[in-house]
């Protein structure tokens, strides 16, 4: 998802720009669009921040926490339906504090739609995968009747 | 001389308040994949070049505002400008 340069440049700053890729936070950040600003995070991350962490594989992921376990923290990315649990406390590197959409700048503390967004998002999970079983189901049946 | 569109120039808020970063979106992101970052003097030379001042023009006017003198001044503001010519912000 990002490359390993601007690792050095959050540890040396404590900030960091960085072109978002990959499809796993859409519709909140689309890839070749979207710009994220990333600070180091200075406490425990709370449910709903959106926060970059470094996998054993040692790729670097941008997910929403989903929830605070004692230990570690579970992810999930906004367009995703399986939620990844057991991420350490210290796998966590960075965590979003903005992001520009076009010229726009959003801060995620502070923007109000962000915040409607958040809560909807993080309150739907059940429902965005009952949404998807059915979309699927949909997909399947229009295959099936194509191929007829 | 002008800034081109698709540069963004913003002030950082909490412990790094008075520090200013460029950012570049679309297309200008070729050019500047990162940011650059600006102290309160840049971020001025940045908002009289937005308004198409010329060097000289910016040059007068911190002069004026930090009462400065305008030897050190021009060599501050020459610098920023290539900078900023280098990350291809500047439409000379």
């Amino acid at each position: 998802m990002f490359d390993k340069s601007f690792e050095s440049v959050l540890t040396k700053n404590g900030y960091v720009v960085t072109d978002f890729r990959g499809t796993s936070m859409n519709p909140l950040l689309k890839e070749g669009r979207d710009r994220v600003f990333i600070v180091k995070p200075t406490s425990k991350l709370k449910k709903g921040d959106i926060a970059l962490y470094v996998r054993p594989s040692g790729g670097y992921i941008l997910h929403r926490v989903y929830k605070v376990m004692p230990s570690s923290y579970a992810m999930l990315g906004d367009s995703h339906f399986t939620v990844e649990y057991g991420v350490p406390f210290n796998a966590v590197i960075g965590v979003l504090q903005g992001y520009y959409k076009g010229e726009k700048y959003i801060d995620v503390n502070k923007s109000f739609s962000y915040k409607v967004y958040k809560f909807l998002w993080c309150s739907s999970l059940s429902g965005r995968k009952f949404c998807n079983f059915f979309r699927k189901i949909y997909l399947k049946i229009k295959r099936i009747f194509k191929k007829d | 001389m002008k800034i081109k569109s698709g540069f963004i120039l913003r002030e950082m808020s909490g412990d790094e308040q008075g520090t200013y970063i460029v950012v570049a979106v679309g297309e200008a992101s070729k050019n500047l994949s990162g940011y650059l970052t600006l102290n309160e003097t840049g971020a001025f030379i940045w908002k009289m070049l937005e308004k198409g001042a010329t060097e000289e023009e910016t040059a007068l006017k911190i002069c004026e505002e930090y009462d400065a003198p305008i030897c050190t001044v021009s060599n501050d503001v020459k610098c920023v400008i290539e900078t900023l010519e280098k990350i291809g912000a500047l439409d000379v």
